[in-house]
Parts: C-alpha cells; structure tokens; sequence
C-alpha cells in the first residue's frame, strides 16, 4: 500500500491507520482501495483477527528533503504532499538486510546500491540500512524505463505531444503507463525475455530497447555512487534482476573505473533463483544476486507489530 | 436478468458510442438492432473506433480484445429481457420511442430500468403508454460519448427516486458526471446550444460573416471546441431541424423557429459530417476539407443541379 508520508513502517491496522491510508488513496487510486477493501472483508468475516498493514514507500521515508523535493514551486509540496515517495521498499529493504549476511558485514557498516527489476524496476541508494535515494517517485512512473513504462523523460515532451497529437489526459497517462518503456521502443513485447532471445541476433530494436533499458540502469548506479560517496556492493533482485544475466553484463560493462569487474561465467550461471556474487575476486565493489523475499519481511513485520 | 448486463437498443452512431463508453467501463453489453445489416456495421464501427484509440495509445490491443469479449449483438427484441438496465438510442421520434417502450416495458422484468437517450422528447410522454413508468428515465448522452464526462438525466412525472438513483449510480461507474433535471425535453444543453446554431446559420444566411469567421469567432472568443456550424455538422444538419422543431413545438420559443437555411440544406442532402457535405465539406475520413465553407449561394445552384 502507498503510505504517503503518514507510515515510515508497518503497522498494526486500527481505525486511525485505515482513515490515513484512506487519505493516501489520492496517490494510488489503483492500490489502496481494494486494499482497505480487503481489510473491511477480513474484518467482517474474522473480527478478532489483528491485520497489519505493510507499506511499499515505508523504506524510503528515511530520504532528506533535498532528495524528495522536486523542483517545483513549493506550494505543491506543502499543499498537496507532491515529493518523491519511492516504492519497491519492502524488496530494497529486504535485499539490504541480505547482502549484509552474505558480506559478513554489519548493515550499518555498508553503502549498498539495490536494483530492483520486475515489471516496474527501481534503484534504491542506502547508506547504513536506510533509503537515501531511489529512482522512483511521487509515482511508479518516473526512474527506469520499465516493460511498458517510460520511467525519466523530458517534462516538456508530454505538453508538446499532448499537443501535437490532440491527446486527452487519458490517453497521454496510457501512453506513458502501458505502450512505452521496452515495448514501446522494440515494438515486440515488454517481457525482456522475448527480446533476449537469440540475443544480440534478434533484431535492431529488440538490442535498442535492451540498451536503453541497461544504459538507464548503469546511469543511476553511477548517480548513486556519488550521492552514497563510494559504494560496497550491487544487488540485483526480481524477476529481471535475478535471470538476466544479459541485462546485467551490459550495465556492468566498463565499470573498472568505479571498482566494478564482472566474473562473466559467474554472471551467466547465477540465475533461476540462485545467489550468490558475480565479481572477481579483485572486485572492489561486489555485485551480488539476491532473490528477494518480499513475503518474509511482511511476515516479520506481522509479527513484530502484533507483539508491539 | 443479470446485475451486469446493459441493453442497447440501436446501431447507429449514438448506439455505437454508448457500447463502446459502457463495455470499456467494464460492463457486459447487448447491443440490439431490428436490421442485421445495421447491426453488423454498428459493430463493426465499435471495433474500429477502438483501433483508432489504440492508433492514439488510448488503449493497448489486449484492453481491445477484453472490451470486445464484453459486446455482443443480436436482433432479437426478447433478448433485452437480459439486462438490468435498457438504453434506447432510436431516432428523435415520439412516435417511434413511444412504441419501443412500449414492447420494452411488455417484455421487460418490472425492475428494469428503461432509459431513453432522446434529447428533445419528453420522457413521460415517451413513457405514456407504459405499465411501470416509474421505472422509466431519460440519460442524454452527449457524442462523442466515450470522451465527454457528461450525462444529463431526466425524470418523467412518474419516475422513482429509485430509479433516478440507479441511473445516477450507473453514470458514475462509466465515468460521467451527472446533471439533473426534472420532466425537460432538451435538458440543458441541446436547450441552450439551438438557439445558438440557429442564430449562427441566420448570420450566415443574411451574409454577415462566412462559416469560417463565424466558427472561428465563437471558438475563439468564448473558448469553444468547436464552432456552432461544425457542431451543426456534427450533430446532423436533419436532427438539428429535428431537434428545433420538437423544441419549438413544446416551447413555442421562436429562437427555435429553423432558420430557412437549415430546411434549404436538409432539402438538398447537406446533412453534415454523415453525408460528407453539410456547413463544411469532409472527406471520406470523416475530416473537414480546408477552405470548404458552405457559401449560401452555392447551394441554390445545388437545388438546380
């Protein structure tokens, strides 16, 4: 659920929780509603059972305002709550928590850059354990350029094709949402496995979107470096994350300077749920795969906001 | 009769629009046609309509296919026996509307709601001659209907509250905003845009201003999104008469006297957009042709022709 900036982790559902998340559903119309809905259910059905309430932006609200403020005039922050939200957070959260045990290093020793790549995907930048950046914002919209998603673009580019082609809000919100990203680029489908497929032999556009695809990605980890001032691992996780070794050899590509060396045989065979690191030995940043256990930290989190 | 099922009763474009507005929202339709042929064109145009909203990534191919799975036709009259809620969109005839209702309200469950989409009828007289009027109402859709936000709904003398709520609950799930009125044949918005296109075709009539100054004028003074003369293509210069003349009848308002011009134009097939030639002239695509305003003196040659 989106918890605006109301929910900074999860919670024991009470009727104060329920009117906040009903007053965040102006930032996921989509999301919310059929989750309150399915609480009111529970409710009915098995009254004496204790609900908790996970948030996908919780992780993120530890972000300063210099990383959440969009530079618009401030007006529609302090009005209308318009920042940088960031979602993905219980997968980011979780992957972090993971890469720590298999560092052998205590998370609040770490700075870590996670990748999180489904259908949507998201960068996230955490420095001892907690979200300092991420990729997404006030929606899932903006960052990466996703299965059908533009993710980052030029604002001034939706005016002038809203206007050019006489679109309608509507049209211009499906435009964005669901026929751009790799679809919209390959024009064969949003599903990276079918364009890497016979990969680099397939066709033009199919290698295009796949390149513009992992240039987003190499460009935030480069950003996130900076922001973090060094980094100590990158995790990649999800279902792109986790099989694509393609995807993550292009992103990796010369990136000695930054203290990045791909073991390419390792890269390849970590896949299909496997994890583990894909460096070289004299790797000064490790690149790590991690499938991620979204499930796990909603149980936990269940647990510790029942005993709360 | 099915919670979930809508009824359309006519193919024609107002009919095509309204199965396409409703199945996009996510109801299941019946689209009903006395005549095969119409039926099957009208289908046929929903498709298209719905290719052309995925030409302007309105859509994706797979939102297509789910909306389409929800349309079926047939020229079965009992079949509208399905649906909870039956909407007409015959042409502007008591007569006509009168009779349809009629056979509606004879084969329909009580509970049904049977709406008209006449804009210029009056529902309790569309509703005469029915057994259950309190279930009867009249939703003006406004075309295009899947891109306007608006519904105006009429109650006849005789309609329920409850099935005033239920037409206003079942606007707001396809996405339009409701405006109200009581027993008003024009509602608000046919009401106040005739006079205004009858005023601009006698400005056009008396040779004050061209089609082109006069669209423009009224388009960009008063923020429009189209001119009164496009409108009038739009909308059918014949229904425009139609419509003039049903209001006229029960107003005795002279602003809805038709101007000649109109009755001229409908005489000598200059229909609108539908027949390719009205204000404007339109190509086979259905655009307007540049430079291709009407001149008065054109169509006297026309009627010689």
């Amino acid at each position: 659920m989106h918890g605006g900036d109301k929910f900074s982790s999860s919670v024991l559902i009470t009727e104060e929780v329920k009117n906040a998340i009903r007053e965040c559903i102006v930032f996921a119309p989509l999301h919310n509603p059929p989750n309150l809905k399915g609480v009111e259910a529970v409710e009915e059905i098995l009254p004496k059972v204790k609900q908790v309430a996970v948030f996908d932006t919780a992780f993120h609200q530890t972000m300063k305002p210099e990383a959440y403020i969009y530079a618009l005039p401030y007006m529609f922050y302090e009005k209308h709550r318009i920042r940088r939200y960031g979602f993905h957070g219980t997968s980011h959260r979780y992957v972090a928590a993971r890469a720590a045990q298999l560092l052998g290093k205590p998370l609040n020793e770490l700075k870590l850059i996670t990748v999180h790549l489904g259908n949507g995907g998201s960068v996230c930048a955490i420095n001892k354990g907690k979200s300092v950046d991420t990729s997404m914002g006030h929606t899932p919209l903006e960052g990466l350029a996703m299965g059908t998603r533009c993710g980052d673009l030029d604002p001034a580019l939706i005016l002038h094709i809203m206007k050019e082609y006489e679109l309608t809000i509507s049209e211009m919100d499906n435009l964005l949402n669901k026929h751009s990203g790799v679809l919209g680029i390959s024009q064969i489908s949003s599903d990276l496995r079918d364009l890497e497929d016979d990969w680099p032999n397939k066709s033009d556009r199919a290698n295009l979107a796949l390149d513009v695809y992992s240039h987003r990605i190499k460009k935030y980890i480069g950003a996130y470096i900076a922001v973090l001032n060094g980094c100590d691992a990158i995790i990649w996780t999800a279902g792109v994350g986790e099989n694509s070794p393609i995807v993550r050899s292009i992103v990796h590509k010369e990136m000695d300077w930054l203290g990045v060396k791909l073991d390419l045989e390792k890269n390849e065979v970590t896949w299909r749920g496997a994890e583990g690191d894909i460096t070289t030995p004299d790797s000064k940043v490790k690149v790590l795969v991690i499938p991620t256990n979204e499930e796990l930290v909603i149980a936990q989190d269940t647990i510790e906001s029942i005993n709360r | 009769m099915s919670q979930k099922v809508v009824v359309i009763y006519g193919a024609a474009t107002m009919g095509q629009e309204l199965v396409q507005a409703v199945a996009t929202a996510g109801c299941e339709v019946i689209l009903i046609d006395h005549s095969e042929e119409k039926l099957n064109t009208g289908l046929k145009k929903v498709e298209t309509a719905l290719d052309s909203e995925i030409a302007r990534w309105g859509l994706t191919s797979g939102e297509k296919r789910a909306i389409m799975s929800r349309i079926k036709g047939t020229t079965d009259i009992r079949e509208s026996v399905k649906g909870w809620l039956v909407i007409e969109t015959l042409k502007e005839t008591l007569d006509v509307k009168r009779q349809l209702f009629k056979e509606l309200d004879a084969t329909c469950n009580p509970a049904t709601i049977i709406a008209s989409n006449s804009a210029t009828i009056s529902i309790t007289e569309i509703a005469a001659g029915c057994k259950y009027p309190e279930r009867t109402i009249a939703m003006h859709f406004q075309s295009p209907i899947p891109k306007v936000p608006l519904v105006e709904i009429s109650r006849g003398l005789k309609t329920s509250d409850e099935t005033f709520a239920t037409a206003v609950r079942f606007a707001k799930m396809i996405n339009k905003n409701v405006v109200s009125v009581y027993d008003c044949p024009g509602f608000i918005t046919t009401r106040i845009i005739l006079p205004m296109i009858n005023q601009a075709v006698k400005v056009l009539e008396e040779g004050t201003a061209s089609c082109e100054q006069i669209d423009t004028a009224m388009k960009l003074g008063f923020g429009l999104n189209a001119g009164p003369l496009a409108l009038a293509d739009k909308i059918g210069v014949d229904t425009v008469v139609f419509y003039l003349e049903n209001l006229y009848g029960e107003t005795f308002d002279q602003s809805y006297l038709p101007a000649k011009l109109l009755k001229k134009m409908v005489r000598a097939g200059y229909k609108g957009v539908k027949t390719s030639k009205g204000f404007y002239k339109y190509g086979s695509d259905g655009l307007r042709l540049s430079a291709s305003g009407l001149r008065v003196e054109q169509l006297s040659q026309a009627q010689h022709q």
